[in-house]
């Protein structure tokens, strides 16, 4: 009989904490809807953040003041977001504070970078592949070999799956020569074969040094960048941008969020004049043109806006919109003392994470409970033990207690 | 007492063990099939360049093979069983009710996981001549949980089948049903290895539950 008690208290436990991941999902479908934040782009014209809501036709940008402006007026006061259209209605400027505006000019300097934690946070398979960065015709093409370099570097040819002895050792030597320490961290690169151009992967070796590493005219190009001895590199992200300025995103532990310029065949670190992030948890977007970035860094508490020069990243401006918590905050909160998840926004990976949304519920818990105590009648220790696992689990336990057999109840013949 | 257990299950499980064998083989074989004609028409590096950048697994075939093959595998073993109340006699043989139990659960387990290592070591045998370990692993990493569904619903439908009464039956499976969704999330190859001890610890508890069914079941509950 005590080992039935034992399996009644692990099946109540097991649907419980089911129960605990079901209900609370199933309620987040009916209630949850995605936060409301305003576009906010930096007017290269009135020197401003300013607001659009793309649904209004009339009047679709709001400056800081509270200005309404039409859809011409927006177009113009924004030339370097809408180039393409005033470009059509032939109302393009030919330069702004003293910069050449051509489309090609603006295509080149023209930026958009999407930061999420998950980009971080994903399963790797651990080969990539390796391009030649000045191919002798126009586009990549696809390489014929993988490579792996957790221990070492080794490339593995497609046709054979067989390692290419010759290449392999070729790229050991180079990245020996260069002061490469194995095993890698990780490696960071573009493998889209219908970027513009390749400049190969990063990097972080086991003394936490960043290493470009590159195949030009099939001979291995590595350099230390040396970026890891004023900064703990935390993660990078490869970039090829249009103009070529720079080689991608890098963050430091802190969160501070950095562009790597080649500069004279050395590589710099310049940083976003923008408070460190949370890398765990915020969203970040750049939109960059010619002359401003617009920076917008989504966390828990709201949304921050920033516009930074494009030459020295410097801020020129910040907003912050705080955030509304919405109708599943508030039923969640009410509802569930705390609730699982195994699939989650800053992760690609699954596993189970327990969020706690205060002290709130155990009001609608204690309620529940003294109605289920009063209700329902059970023995005293029974009455006691349900009245302290409501009060505890709240609706997931109640209903566990509910659906699953009651061992104590009087038609089962205890032995 | 084991011995005589075991063969009493295997007389009612062998058809569908047989079944299982020849519908994995069958599978496995079509998807080398596939893999060849891939390689061939498409060439290597293209092969190589979609299973790397689209995270695109040759498996995916598989993946609600386990689960099906063992509910049924649960079925043949435990239905009988529950006809006419045979497990009453079961239960009076000269041997501890929960040891009986744990036999029959032993041999379905034992039968399921012999299946799927045979299962896995096709898979791997024939995938490492296409693949570098590397793509092989990823794809076992993501075929993983889909074998673990198996044992688990195998588990399930044990404790379901055995629970005595009809209306607690529905609300098992209910429960087993969404128990095992946790199993088929659709993800990135790779990123269910953190999870796969927690599904572990699900299947070790799920192992007890087929017990409260049979407690209830000696009890007489109507």
């Amino acid at each position: 009989m005590k080992s039935k008690k034992i399996i009644y208290i692990q099946i109540l436990l097991f649907v419980t904490f089911i129960g605990m991941c079901a209900i609370p999902s199933l309620c987040k479908k009916i209630t949850y809807s995605p936060d409301d934040y305003p576009f906010v782009y930096y007017s290269s014209i009135l020197k401003e953040l300013c607001y659009i809501d793309f649904h209004d036709k009339e009047t679709p940008m709001r400056d800081g003041a509270g200005n309404l402006y039409t859809t011409a007026q927006y177009d113009s006061l924004m030339p370097l977001f809408n180039f393409r259209q005033l470009m059509v209605d032939g109302r393009l400027p030919d330069s702004i504070d003293g910069h050449e505006i051509t489309p090609p000019i603006l295509m080149s300097k023209s930026i958009i970078y999407r930061y999420s934690p998950a980009k971080f946070k994903t399963p790797d398979v651990g080969l990539y592949m390796m391009y030649e960065s000045m191919p002798k015709r126009v586009g990549l093409e696809l390489p014929d070999d993988v490579f792996r370099m957790k221990d070492k570097i080794e490339f593995i040819d497609n046709a054979s799956n067989t390692i290419n002895t010759q290449k392999s050792q070729t790229f050991q030597q180079a990245l020996d020569k260069a002061g490469y320490s194995f095993p890698t961290q990780w490696v960071s690169g573009n493998m889209n074969p219908h970027k513009r151009y390749d400049e190969g992967y990063f990097c972080l070796d086991d003394s936490r040094q960043l290493f470009h590493v590159k195949m030009v005219n099939g001979r291995p190009f590595v350099r230390n960048t040396h970026i890891g001895d004023s900064i703990t590199i935390e993660g990078f992200t490869v970039y090829e941008a249009a103009d070529k300025r720079f080689y991608g995103f890098l963050f430091d532990k802190m969160g501070s969020a950095y562009i790597i310029e080649s500069d004279e065949g050395k590589y710099k670190a310049l940083k976003l004049d923008i408070p460190p992030i949370n890398l765990e948890n915020d969203e970040m977007m750049i939109m960059g043109n010619l002359l401003y970035w617009t920076v917008s860094v989504t966390s828990k508490k709201g949304k921050d806006i920033y516009a930074l020069k494009s030459g020295t990243l410097e801020c020129l401006q910040k907003i912050a919109i705080e955030r509304t918590p919405g109708k599943w905050d508030n039923v969640s909160a009410w509802l569930f003392p705390a609730y699982l998840t195994f699939e989650h926004n800053n992760s690609d990976f699954i596993y189970p994470r327990l969020t706690v949304t205060g002290y709130k519920a155990f009001a609608v818990n204690l309620a529940l409970a003294l109605l289920f105590s009063l209700v329902i009648s059970n023995p005293g220790k029974k009455r006691l033990f349900n009245f302290l696992f409501v009060l505890l689990t709240g609706i997931t336990g109640l209903i566990a207690l509910l659906i699953l057999p009651d061992f104590s109840t009087k038609k089962i013949k205890s032995k | 007492m084991i011995t005589s257990i075991f063969y009493k299950e295997w007389i009612k499980t062998r058809r569908i063990l047989l079944l299982s064998l020849v519908v994995f083989a069958a599978l496995i074989t079509y998807i080398f099939i596939n893999v060849e004609q891939m390689f061939r028409i498409n060439g290597a590096t293209q092969v190589w360049t979609e299973t790397i950048l689209k995270d695109i697994s040759v498996l995916t075939r598989i993946q609600w093979l386990p689960l099906i093959l063992s509910v049924l595998f649960g079925v043949s073993q435990f239905v009988p069983e529950m006809s006419n109340k045979r497990l009453k006699l079961t239960l009076h043989l000269p041997m501890p009710e929960n040891k009986i139990m744990f036999s029959m659960l032993a041999f379905g387990l034992s039968g399921l996981l012999i299946l799927y290592a045979i299962t896995y070591m096709a898979i791997l045998g024939g995938l490492n001549i296409y693949y570098p370990p590397e793509i092989v692993w990823s794809m076992v990493e993501a075929s993983l949980p889909w074998f673990l569904a198996g044992l688990a619903g195998y588990l399930f439908v044990a404790w379901i089948c055995i629970e005595p009464v009809w209306r607690h039956r529905v609300f098992n499976t209910l429960i087993a049903a969404y128990a095992l969704t946790f199993f088929m999330i659709s993800a990135k190859s790779g990123a269910y290895m953190p999870f796969i001890p927690y599904l572990l610890a699900i299947i070790i508890v799920a192992h007890f539950f087929s017990f409260y069914s049979m407690y209830r079941f000696k009890d007489g509950s109507q």
